[in-house]
């Protein structure tokens, strides 16, 4: 449902009331459009959950418009709420495998959300820059949706994650780097392309490299294979491995995916140029 | 939704029969404005929040103004219409330039303890020295109504 500026407007006056605690009979252009698009934010989350849209009867579209206001306003509180019950489970074994971006983002940043984010007056604001980079894009999300999303990016990279030792995981990521610590990068994404390179190769997940028959089974591999047919192998192997080792959690699975368009064109992109090293821990 | 005309709301059969009430109250200090006259300051509030980037929402702030000015020893009249024009631009401008951190009240209770006090009634000296000071003030976080060191 669309609305016209005028309808909204009642709100935006509202809320500036409330905002200036009616001390102040005027605000800024800037505020004001801090306002409204706080309306505006508040009313797309409404829509954009069919599942708990209501049917209102109301005729006036300005009660209309106001009824949904509060609705989308709670349904904000409710998302804060439901982000913030999920964090509080993942941060007791949160491990961040020495990566600063990733420690900075999700146990020192996150909270500060928490306790900064007005959903009232700048809903649409989730004041973070979330530096660590998810593999879901996220850049087009605002406010507790951007936040929401993130956490559960996070909370399935900890799922995927927790079930390899670390061992693995800190040599694998030497083995990208030896500056992981503080390089912006998705750990997951790195973890998985080994995982991935050992199933190709027919070699246990083990910090052992790799001989040189488990090195030439994996180039086999790839060159029998264009990108696409590549891609379509590889999330085969990730649906397997969701199955075997995560009880076939699909959101899993799905998130796992989103690396694997990349994954194939750098794969093909080494093996071409002889630096598997780049990107598989040889 | 963001071309900016929203901005520029205007509710003037409202504000227009609010100013107008006030001349009930007014009338006691021989003060009143013609329905001319109403239309006027109800234009050149619009052009001063337009110039000072404001919204405002409700009756405005052009009753408050009345009613803390009309009993001004300074305040007759004939200056009565300009006198209000000028203190409403001033209004808007320092809202602006003291960063919203004061409410209405407070600037209008300085405005009116300036205009009768130091100033003696000049508008121009209102707005070049007590106001500049008293935004000054409120920008640095200072007691509003503590003087500042001179540093000459």
């Amino acid at each position: 449902m669309s609305f016209e500026t005028e309808e909204l407007l009642p709100i935006v006056a509202e809320l500036a009331d409330k905002y200036t605690g009616k001390e102040s009979s005027s605000i800024t252009y800037e505020k004001a459009r801090q306002l409204m698009e706080a309306v505006l934010y508040c009313i797309h989350e409404y829509e954009d959950y069919p599942s708990e849209r209501q049917e209102l009867l109301l005729t006036d579209r300005k009660m209309v418009a106001k009824m949904i206001y509060g609705l989308g306003y709670e349904k904000v509180l409710r998302n804060v709420k439901e982000t913030q019950v999920l964090y509080n489970k993942i941060i007791p074994d949160f491990k961040y495998y020495e990566n600063r971006c990733y420690y900075d983002t999700f146990v020192k940043g996150i909270p500060s959300f928490f306790l900064y984010y007005d959903p009232r007056f700048q809903p649409q604001n989730h004041i973070l820059t979330l530096d660590y980079p998810v593999l879901h894009p996220i850049y087009s999300l605002r406010g507790i949706d951007a936040i929401s999303a993130f956490v559960k990016c996070i909370s399935l990279e900890q799922v995927f994650l927790r079930k390899l030792p670390d061992e693995y995981i800190l040599h694998v990521l030497r083995a990208y780097s030896p500056d992981h610590g503080e390089l912006i990068i998705n750990l997951t994404a790195i973890v998985l392309r080994n995982v991935l390179g050992c199933r190709m190769a027919g070699k246990r997940i083990n910090t052992q490299g790799y001989t040189p028959g488990e090195l030439g089974r994996l180039i086999d591999y790839v060159n029998r294979n264009d990108s696409a047919e590549l891609k379509q192998d590889m999330e085969g192997l990730v649906d397997e491995l969701v199955r075997s080792g995560y009880d076939g959690l699909e959101e899993l699975g799905d998130y796992l995916k989103a690396d694997l368009h990349d994954y194939c064109f750098e794969l093909k992109n080494a093996v071409e140029n002889q630096c598997l090293d780049s990107i598989l821990a040889i | 939704m963001d071309n900016g005309k929203w901005l520029q709301t205007a509710n003037d059969s409202l504000q227009i029969a609010k100013v107008k009430a006030a001349n009930d109250y007014t009338k006691k200090f021989g003060l009143a404005l013609t329905d001319e006259e109403t239309a006027l300051l109800i234009r050149e509030r619009k052009d001063a929040l337009k110039e000072q980037e404001r919204v405002e929402f409700g009756e405005g702030i052009l009753p408050k103004l009345i009613f803390a000015f009309c009993d001004s020893p300074y305040i007759y009249q004939d200056n009565y219409v300009d006198s209000l024009g000028r203190l409403q631009d001033m209004f808007y401008l320092y809202k602006n330039e003291s960063l919203d951190e004061i409410t209405d009240d407070e600037l209008i209770e300085f405005m009116k303890d300036q205009f009768d006090g130091p100033c003696q009634g000049s508008l121009d000296h209102l707005e070049d020295t007590g106001l500049e000071a008293f935004a000054r003030r409120v920008r640095l976080g200072l007691d509003l109504y503590e003087e500042e060191d001179d540093e000459f």
